[in-house]
């Protein structure tokens, strides 16, 4: 290959270095930063190889978040109200690298969900989410993920599936050290 | 425009350190599918924990998101199949055994089980499913391959980007960060510490109640974060920064918790230190490249 040719190909290469990342740099930036229209050209291209938001830890996290949950089993059997995070949160403080870290942050990662999900709907805390908040809230982020949660945690403490199972989330302020509850619509799965 | 185009179509010198990277790479990988394989029903079954991000037929997002299909919930078994398909490709990865095929697949797996357990991971397995994407163009070339400048040209291209994406996202990171008043006032450091899934006794103990030490935590973390794409091109300055970036990754890992991320960020550095360091890292540990196997 002649010269030529080599350094039109190099040009090329470097071309394309400047377009992959503008375009990244488009859809992770800030919302205002750049036009809207812009990011939702460069998701096209970005989107979902290269999906990318970069605010870990910002905003700071200020919730310090907890999750109960009571099951209810086939027969008529019940738990009362559980913590199950509580000896993966032992094991944890302790030893880091094992998989309890993956489920302390799954619990985290869900309550910051919830938590979302309260603020668009106006929630309050020390409530049960009831009335027309109930049907908005199904329709929410948060909603599957945490009977997926519920679902999944009653097979790894108890190696059971449950038909009925409520959760109470707990939130902390950690700035103000304001506590509060929320009882979220409670789930259903069909007997096996 | 010579110039720039040169860079690209050079030979390309930095085998051994993308070699020794993607291995270190592999090896945390191994490691870490093996201590989630306890809790690997809730983290990556159809009914798991993590429950699924939803699918639809549109493209990669098919490609990427398989075990959110909904067949999964009755052939559980599928999850099994991506966990053992990761662990068998890194191995053969690491025995440099069709390195071009174990990329490709490493890469498929790994991608398919951090975002089904998208939930229970962090930005770490975001960024490797970047890094993994970028490391299947870089290849070792085949000697008296007709496509030898190709293979430069993507070797010279992909190793770049994989150095500009964790500059991309350390620039951010800091950026997102200066829209939160916590993080500008220096109490961020002082309330994550009270936060009990991101703190530990030692995190408590030294930022909870300690707005000072927490100032200090806290600026270095915007300066670091926000220096870090500029200043890691400068000699003088990248071995500095890299130790101060070390310090902060390992907190991240042992005093906050979130293990996963701060361990890759540690192996990213390979790809930033020192040729000298580098070699120093491969002799100790008995590292040999896959053009030298």
């Amino acid at each position: 290959m002649n010269e030529k040719n080599k350094i039109r190909i190099g040009f090329a290469a470097f071309l394309f270095v400047v377009f992959h990342t503008l375009l990244i740099c488009i859809y992770a930036a800030p919302q205002g930063v750049v036009p809207n229209r812009l990011k939702e050209l460069s998701s096209t291209y970005v989107y979902p190889i290269f999906d990318q938001q970069w605010s870990m830890f910002a905003p700071c996290p200020t919730m310090d978040h907890e999750v109960e949950i009571r099951y209810q089993w086939e027969g008529g059997d019940s738990t009362g109200w559980i913590f199950p995070n509580s000896e993966v949160q032992q094991y944890h403080r302790w030893l880091r690298g094992s998989h309890h870290g993956e489920l302390m942050l799954a619990e985290y990662n869900l309550l910051y969900w919830v938590s979302r999900d309260m603020s668009e709907l106006g929630l309050s805390l020390n409530t049960r989410v009831s009335g027309y908040n109930r049907e908005k809230f199904f329709g929410g982020y948060s909603y599957n993920m945490a009977k997926s949660y519920a679902f999944g945690m009653a097979t790894y403490l108890f190696d059971k599936t449950p038909v009925h199972a409520e959760m109470r989330c707990h939130f902390h302020n950690v700035v103000t050290d304001e506590k509060g509850w929320l009882i979220i619509p409670e789930f259903k799965w069909k007997k096996r | 425009m010579k110039s720039i185009a040169g860079y690209f179509i050079s030979d390309f010198q930095h085998w051994d350190r993308v070699d020794f990277f993607r291995k270190v790479l592999y090896v945390f990988l191994l490691l870490n599918t093996i201590t989630i394989l306890p809790i690997a029903w809730e983290i990556w079954s159809y009914n798991g924990v993590t429950g699924t991000r939803g699918f639809w037929w549109s493209g990669s997002y098919s490609l990427l998101n398989v075990l959110s299909h909904p067949k999964n919930a009755s052939w559980e078994w599928v999850y099994i199949g991506f966990v053992l398909g990761q662990l068998t490709f890194l191995v053969l990865g690491l025995l440099n055994k069709w390195p071009r095929l174990s990329s490709i697949m490493i890469y498929f797996f790994t991608v398919n089980l951090f975002l089904k357990g998208a939930i229970a991971f962090t930005g770490g397995e975001v960024l490797v499913n970047f890094l993994l994407f970028y490391l299947m163009f870089i290849q070792l070339p085949k000697e008296g391959s007709k496509y030898k400048l190709l293979r430069t040209v993507l070797n010279n291209t992909f190793y770049l980007i994989l150095l500009i994406q964790l500059c991309v996202l350390y620039f951010y990171s800091c950026w997102y960060k200066l829209y939160d008043d916590n993080w500008l006032s220096g109490d961020a450091m002082m309330y994550i510490a009270r936060i009990d899934h991101f703190s530990s006794g030692t995190m408590r103990w030294l930022f909870a109640d300690n707005e000072t030490l927490s100032m200090i935590a806290t600026y270095i973390t915007l300066i670091y974060q926000g220096a870090f794409p500029v200043l890691i091109w400068f000699k003088k300055v990248k071995t500095p920064l890299l130790i101060v970036g070390v310090v902060l990754h390992l907190a991240i890992a042992f005093l906050m918790g979130i293990f996963a991320f701060g361990i890759i960020m540690i192996i990213c550095y390979l790809l930033f230190v020192d040729e000298r360091q580098l070699n120093w890292l491969m002799r100790k540990s008995r590292f040999r490249t896959a053009s030298s196997a």
